[in-house]
């Protein structure tokens, strides 16, 4: 299953947000509007206010100034002690507190910001040609290239909660062992793993439509494609063309400041999925795993 | 003292000195002992390639045969360091084939390699012997080619903890021509003082069995295997026999299960390190406790990590057995799916020597399975017990309780990882303030702020790095430290944008500190902010 689909080019920005967490907003917000009053004094003075679930304050995170910077000493940039003897040390659960923080950096994204990229060094062609290479010449990297096929039976067996990112902390070799060589297992060995392969399998679920993100760097705004609607990465690439191309020009003329020649229809962007153009397309799998578009049938 | 020895009575001398930090003390006795020692220091490690530069270290040791350095953080190795971060070795190549083209010995790990950089290489030095790439990554086999065929003689060339599809990983002191499967059996053949065979997925099943018979019969000595990515069982018995020397196994992708992995593990009698897949369970465990007694080091990995429910047997009772059994045992890496104070303390006691302890409980702050509290107890038990752990990773429900146990008992702790822990900045206090020897602190997901880090800000200056991330520091006080401690590179690493577009109370994603003398880095990303005195914000 495919979390979002990211054009992308060397040195670009990755997006990794949990869509998840966002959709949370909404539901909350009327529980947030009724309690905000009550607690906006309390979250002041304490950060976090204790056993309460969910605490929303979409403004910035806790008070600060509580504490003071002595400037007479270099080394202890703060008078510590007092603070630790005079505030009992708040029991906040950790999921609360990472929640408010996810939270509140969401809410605080800042918005498409097309008045001022700072010029990327062009590193385009470079990276261009270092995916090419890196598929023809075997390139070597932590990422896995025990492109088992991961299929649809590994990525079925996981009714646990999406996978938190680097959790547990394996390395991306080590990540597919059991589902990469299961089969073989079976047919191999006679005291078969096949008894001890985990849990039970989710029913299938496959619904009409499968909208997935994408997203470009360099350009803030995404845009969403059903994937069922298209039969084969090839079309896959000529949508994305067609939906970024006139997004890129829009782009380049800001930040060039040159009205493009053709009067904003902008280039093709072609050379998608065999690395020979400027952008090329990548996924990210559900382990956060940066993955190449086209290895995996189309199926 | 009025006379002296001659200097090169004192160059002889300093020539048995072969650790660091013996060098680094000799240097600090006097101007002229510095000198001398500077000039006949072979070997350099550099921990963190950011902490100094490629003239510095040329023009203090301008005759170094061996270079080993360090890259990217380690978290890096879990993807928490996204790509482009840096570690670029390119330029230290460059300046080194210019200043030191007698260098023979090359180890980097967590850095970026280039093909461009390994020509170079091969181009640059004449008596190259030792290539060790060690989770690195931007090269492909061009670049290796260019290494083994411009290098020979003693030419070794490891490439550990890679996922590859190189042929060949381990070339042996004989010619490291063309890389073949019967290149690799005629070197096999002619190396009767094979030591370490490390095979990976591309050496062809099928030939496997010849391989390793030809391996095994002329090489006695056989010390070590790794590899194994594919071993079926019927290929076991051709290792039997030379389990005995065995002293060193890796199997940790081998999907081998009980009882062929356990009857493989038991015959090898001398091992000493042994990495493993759970599938060898608590049973297999408790028979290598009985089995092994030289054991040293254990590291057993999760043969389904995403899983939802335990597909093995395999629990704390397995690292219990092997501590009761093995009384050798000092380096522990384990992930289990349950674990108890009661565990942990027994562990503690039976191994009071233990250096090494590492622990994953897969489920993030997992209580104790038995009694639902934190594990605060167990881990401090661990602490108090083993007086020389040099390092520790923990995980489960963890307070701020444990780290008031680390950083009263583990004097001795080099480093620390940190993951879903902990409830206040008072727990990074305790760490902060407590841990005399820490060098390295590693961090992510939990509640520790702004006050705890301001207030020990001087300690990071005696450490070689600290990680945070998904913890709550706010720009605001990375600013601070940053423009209060020069010789701290003060990284924000944020894939949001601008730091500054967000309030200064917000907290940043990623927060890399680390000491330097040679100042701000030329090759930062568009994401990664430093934190300077000179101006609060500045981009690469």
């Amino acid at each position: 299953m495919w979390a979002f689909i990211v054009l992308s080019f060397k040195n670009g920005r990755y997006s990794r947000k949990d869509p998840q967490l966002l959709d949370l907003i909404p539901k909350d917000r009327e529980r947030f509007a009724a309690k905000r009053a009550e607690e906006e004094e309390e979250t002041r003075h304490h950060g976090f206010s204790e056993e309460k679930k969910l605490e929303l304050s979409l403004g910035p995170p806790g008070g600060g100034d509580y504490w003071t910077i002595t400037k007479t000493s270099h080394e202890s940039l703060l008078s510590f002690p007092t603070y630790f003897s005079t505030n009992p040390c708040l029991k906040s659960p950790w999921q609360h507190q990472a929640f408010l923080h996810h939270l509140q950096s969401a809410a605080q994204l800042p918005p498409p910001a097309m008045k001022e990229s700072p010029p990327q060094p062009c590193t385009t062609r470079a990276a261009a040609v270092e995916l090419q290479s890196a598929e023809k010449k075997k390139a070597f990297s932590p990422a896995p290239a025990n492109t088992a096929v991961p299929n649809s039976s590994s990525a079925q067996k996981r009714t646990a909660p999406a996978p938190v990112v680097g959790w547990p902390p394996i390395r991306s070799f080590r990540k597919n062992i059991a589902t990469g060589s299961s089969s073989k297992l079976a047919s191999e060995s006679p005291n078969a793993a096949a008894d001890k392969v985990s849990g039970p399998k989710p029913a299938e679920y496959s619904p009409r439509t499968l909208f997935v993100k994408i997203n470009m760097d360099g350009i803030p705004i995404g845009r969403k494609v059903d994937l069922k609607a298209y039969n084969s990465y090839e079309k896959l690439a000529c949508a994305v063309d067609e939906l970024f191309r006139g997004l890129v020009a829009a782009q380049s003329e800001v930040c060039a400041g040159i009205k493009d020649d053709d009067g904003g229809k902008g280039k093709v962007i072609g050379g998608l999925l065999d690395g020979s153009g400027e952008y090329t397309l990548v996924y990210e799998d559900n382990e956060g795993d940066r993955m190449l578009v086209g290895d995996v049938p189309w199926q | 003292m009025a006379y002296s020895f001659p200097e090169e009575v004192l160059e002889h001398v300093f020539s048995f000195l072969s650790s660091d930090r013996d060098r680094n003390a000799v240097s600090l006795v006097c101007k002229s002992w510095y000198e001398i020692e500077r000039w006949c220091r072979r070997r350099v490690f550099i921990g963190n390639c950011y902490a100094v530069s490629p003239e510095i270290v040329i023009r203090r040791f301008p005759e170094v045969r061996a270079l080993e350095m360090k890259g990217k953080p380690h978290f890096a190795d879990f993807n928490l360091v996204p790509e482009g971060w840096g570690a670029y070795v390119h330029p230290w190549i460059r300046s080194m084939s210019a200043a030191y083209p007698l260098l023979e010995e090359i180890k980097l790990k967590r850095m970026v390699v280039t093909d461009e950089s390994l020509e170079l290489i091969a181009r640059s030095f004449k008596n190259f012997k030792v290539l060790v790439l060690s989770s690195c990554e931007g090269f492909t086999t061009d670049g290796l080619a260019s290494i083994a065929a411009n290098c020979s003689g003693n030419a070794e060339g490891r490439l550990g903890g890679l996922a590859s599809e190189v042929k060949v990983c381990s070339v042996f002191p004989a010619e490291c021509s063309e890389v073949s499967f019967s290149a690799l059996e005629r070197l096999v053949a002619r190396c009767p003082n094979l030591r370490t065979l490390r095979l990976n997925r591309a050496v062809p099943l099928e030939k496997l069995p010849n391989l390793l018979h030809q391996a095994f019969s002329v090489c006695k000595q056989l010390k070590g295997l790794s590899g194994f990515w594919d071993v079926v069982p019927a290929f076991l018995p051709a290792m039997y026999s030379v389990c005995s020397g065995i002293t060193s196994l890796n199997l940790s992708y081998a999907t081998i299960q009980s009882p062929d992995l356990v009857k493989l593990v038991s015959q090898c009698r001398s091992l000493q390190r042994l990495w493993v897949l759970d599938y060898i369970e608590d049973s297999g465990l408790e028979t290598l406790a009985a089995s092994c007694k030289d054991l040293q080091e254990l590291r057993v990995f999760p043969s389904d990590p995403f899983g939802a429910e335990p597909n093995v047997a395999l629990t704390e009772q397995g690292l219990v057995s092997v501590s009761e059994g093995c009384p050798k045992l000092q380096s522990v890496l384990y992930f289990c799916r349950q674990m108890s104070n009661a565990a942990l303390v027994t562990i503690a006691r039976n191994r009071p020597e233990m250096i090494r302890f590492r622990l994953c409980i897969i489920e993030p702050q997992a209580p104790d399975y038995l009694t639902l509290e934190p594990l605060d107890t167990g881990f401090g038990a661990i602490v108090e017990n083993c007086k020389e752990l040099r390092r520790l990773s923990m995980s489960g429900l963890l307070t701020d309780k444990v780290f008031e146990y680390i950083g009263n008992h583990a004097k001795k702790l080099e480093m620390l990882s940190i993951a879903f822990a902990g409830d206040s900045d008072l727990g990074l206090h305790h760490v902060l303030s407590g841990c005399e020897s820490l060098r390295k602190l590693e961090i992510r997901d939990c509640p520790f702020g702004d006050k705890a880090l301001l207030a020990n800000a001087a300690k990071l200056e005696t450490m070689r790095s600290l990680w945070m991330s998904s913890c709550s520091v706010s720009f605001g006080a990375c600013k601070l430290l940053g423009q209060k401690m020069p010789r701290l590179n003060v990284e924000v690493i944020d894939e949001r944008g601008p730091p500054d577009s967000r309030p200064e109370s917000c907290p940043v994603e990623k927060l890399y500190v680390y000491r330097t003398v040679a100042g701000r880095r030329a090759d930062m990303p568009g994401f990664v902010w430093m934190m300077d005195g000179d101006k609060a914000l500045t981009f690469s």
